[in-house]
């Protein structure tokens, strides 16, 4: 027995370097309000740093009277809402990702699983093209509308299939189950988009599919952002209960966790979560699935950190994900989903071969 | 069949099982289990694969409700308590524990402070000393700062010791603890656990290590008690023949005075 004990201490502890998890928060944080900053001052008009804080300072009641109009208009009304509203659908699609990878054990969980943006875009579509004949009907609020109630209709659907007699969802037949649904949704969407004849709407169903936060205001990215942040409240106010899911059910229950009644508030609190950013801004992929993995490979998979940095480092991808959407081509909007996989992808692609050759 | 002691002295801590049934839909799994575990000592569960060890390890830490019957620690029922309770003075080992993320095994024995722990983070020190206490018991201070992934079956086995001691529990119950363990490892785990003068609730393979560390022995067939006792009472050549189909001398060993178990089979050499 000593001498197995030895032999173990002979080996070098193999010390996992993750920064502090305080250091890394303040760091993304500044990161975050730098972000903010300058992502306000890119467009087709430049605006300098010095006038986008004048601005913001002067609307929030600090006595400066050197800001012109114009640049209050770009700065307050034109970029900052969208900012801000790319900012909290970032936060809100990566908490989601991140609780559903830990309560499923799954690592292709996303903020979609339950079916959530197959819904949204029968939705969508069924305003796009079924309600554009009728006046009005194929605006921002009706689009917005539409997509909520479908995501709610595809989310119902899913519970239906997978709620056990028990009251438990179990985590696989809860992933089939959203599988089944997307598709049925998904044969619905391709249907009315071909038979409608209306390229015009068959390109703008394409466009809303791969998310866009063009249409978001004030009103908006008021309503995005609180219900970002009461997740996040409500999901690390759970953070120990995830972790305690990291050996499976048993494990979680023996450490004194509800399973059933944590993983039904959780799985359904993320889907209604994920139906509102939706809503608002379409099924923008990619950020859900990728950064709680990235902030797990840099930082660890404990909850209390991984849910507040995974919140910060979504909410900065998704604002120079947009900033690019918005820049990068003159006159003319890139599909956000486009550039968060650009973006995206190659950080995770490096982040993945760094850790098989350490591991 | 040896009759089972009923009637016995339950002392604050022990465990008291009566009339327990519990099944998966139309399966009955276990059929009016009754069994008692005094306070401090510890009690082999044994039986035959598919005899419901696990299950009723299962059921008797509160992790599945039974059909009929009840679980009861002290004077509690263990079914009634909250899982944060129940999590507070019952801890499991599972068998086989796996996770595909990166922790590190100092992160896995600071599991088991989660159900001493508030919603809110409550300062970095909560539960540092249990931790410490917990790690130098199971033996596993030392690799507090490897990567779970990296350990051996027999560390892993320790660390989820440490994670259960870290939780601070009268009843520990342990579903094959030493089924991955070499046999240094598996005499030490055992006697580790029997030092605790905790409740232990232990399924077991080894009959020889069952009857060396062991208080009480429970024997189950198809989900149902078939004997109970101290060992010498229980392992007898009868019920070896009985209960796993395997014809064996049960002697008592010359020198260390302790009970053991050999089989006879004509194919084995």
């Amino acid at each position: 027995m000593l001498q197995a004990v030895e032999a173990v201490e002979a080996v070098p502890p193999v010390r996992r370097r993750t920064p502090g998890g305080w250091v890394s928060g303040a760091l993304l944080s500044v990161a975050l309000l730098a972000s903010v900053v300058l992502a306000v001052g890119i467009g087709s008009v430049h605006v300098p740093v010095g006038d986008v804080v004048a601005v913001v300072l002067r609307r929030f009641g600090a006595g400066i009277d050197n800001v012109t109009v114009i640049d209050d208009r770009i700065v307050w009304q034109l970029r900052m809402p969208r900012i801000v509203g790319a900012a909290a659908t970032g936060a809100g699609l990566a908490i989601a990702g991140a609780v559903l990878q830990s309560l499923t054990r799954n690592d292709l969980a996303d903020p979609y699983l339950l079916g959530i943006s197959g819904g949204a875009t029968v939705g969508a579509v069924s305003v796009l093209v079924l309600g554009a004949g009728v006046a009005g009907m194929a605006g921002g609020p009706a689009l917005s509308i539409g997509a909520f109630v479908g995501a709610l209709g595809a989310l119902a659907l899913v519970l239906t299939l997978s709620t056990g007699r028990t009251g438990d969802l179990p985590p696989a037949r809860t992933v089939l189950a959203g599988v089944a649904i997307g598709q049925i949704c998904g044969a619905y969407t391709s249907f009315v988009v071909m038979m409608s004849g209306d390229h015009d709407a068959a390109r703008r169903v394409l466009a809303w599919t791969m998310g866009s936060l063009a249409g978001v205001r004030w009103s908006s990215a008021v309503v995005l952002l609180v219900v970002a942040l009461l997740a996040l409240l409500v999901i690390v106010a759970c953070a120990a209960d995830l972790d305690a899911f990291a050996f499976g059910d048993s494990s979680a229950s023996s450490l004194g966790v509800s399973i059933r009644r944590v993983r039904w508030l959780l799985m359904v609190g993320t889907a209604l979560l994920t139906a509102c950013l939706v809503a608002y801004t379409g099924a923008i992929g990619f950020v859900g699935l990728v950064v709680p993995h990235v902030i797990r490979l840099v930082c660890g998979p404990l909850h209390r950190r991984l849910l507040p940095l995974s919140a910060l480092a979504g909410a900065i991808l998704m604002i120079w994900a947009d900033t690019a959407a918005r820049s990068l081509v003159e006159g003319q909007e890139i599909p956000i989903g486009v550039v968060t996989a650009v973006i995206g992808a190659p950080v995770f692609a490096y982040l993945l071969r760094r850790e098989s050759r350490t591991r | 069949m040896t009759g089972l002691k009923t009637g016995q002295m339950t002392s604050q801590g022990g465990v008291t099982v009566r009339d327990l049934s519990w099944g998966v839909r139309d399966r009955r799994i276990l059929h009016d289990v009754s069994l008692d575990c005094p306070a401090g000592t510890v009690t082999g569960l044994l039986g035959p694969n598919g005899s419901g060890k696990t299950s009723l390890l299962h059921v008797m830490a509160g992790l599945r409700r039974p059909a009929g019957g009840s679980v009861r620690l002290g004077e509690e029922d263990v079914h009634d308590m909250s899982a944060r309770t129940r999590a507070r003075r019952i801890a499991v080992l599972e068998q086989h524990s796996s996770t595909n993320l990166p922790l590190t095994a100092g992160q896995v024995i600071e599991l088991g402070r989660i159900p001493h722990r508030g919603r809110w983070p409550a300062g970095r020190q909560e539960g540092a000393e249990e931790i410490a206490e917990a790690m130098r018991l199971a033996e596993v201070t030392h690799l507090v700062d490897r990567d779970w992934q990296t350990l051996s079956g027999g560390e892993r086995q320790r660390v989820q010791l440490a994670r259960a001691l870290a939780q601070q529990p009268g009843v520990l119950m342990l579903d094959e603890p030493t089924n991955h363990l070499d046999l240094a490892h598996q005499i030490d785990l055992l006697a580790t656990v029997r030092e605790l003068g905790l409740t232990v609730i232990a399924a077991l393979h080894d009959l020889d290590l069952a009857a060396a560390f062991c208080d009480h022995l429970v024997v189950l067939r198809d989900g149902r008690v078939v004997a109970a006792g101290a060992p010498p009472e229980v392992l007898t050549s009868d019920l070896v023949d009985d209960v796993y189909g395997v014809e064996a001398t049960v002697g008592t060993h010359e020198h260390s005075g302790r009970l053991h178990v050999v089989w006879h089979d004509e194919r084995a050499r």
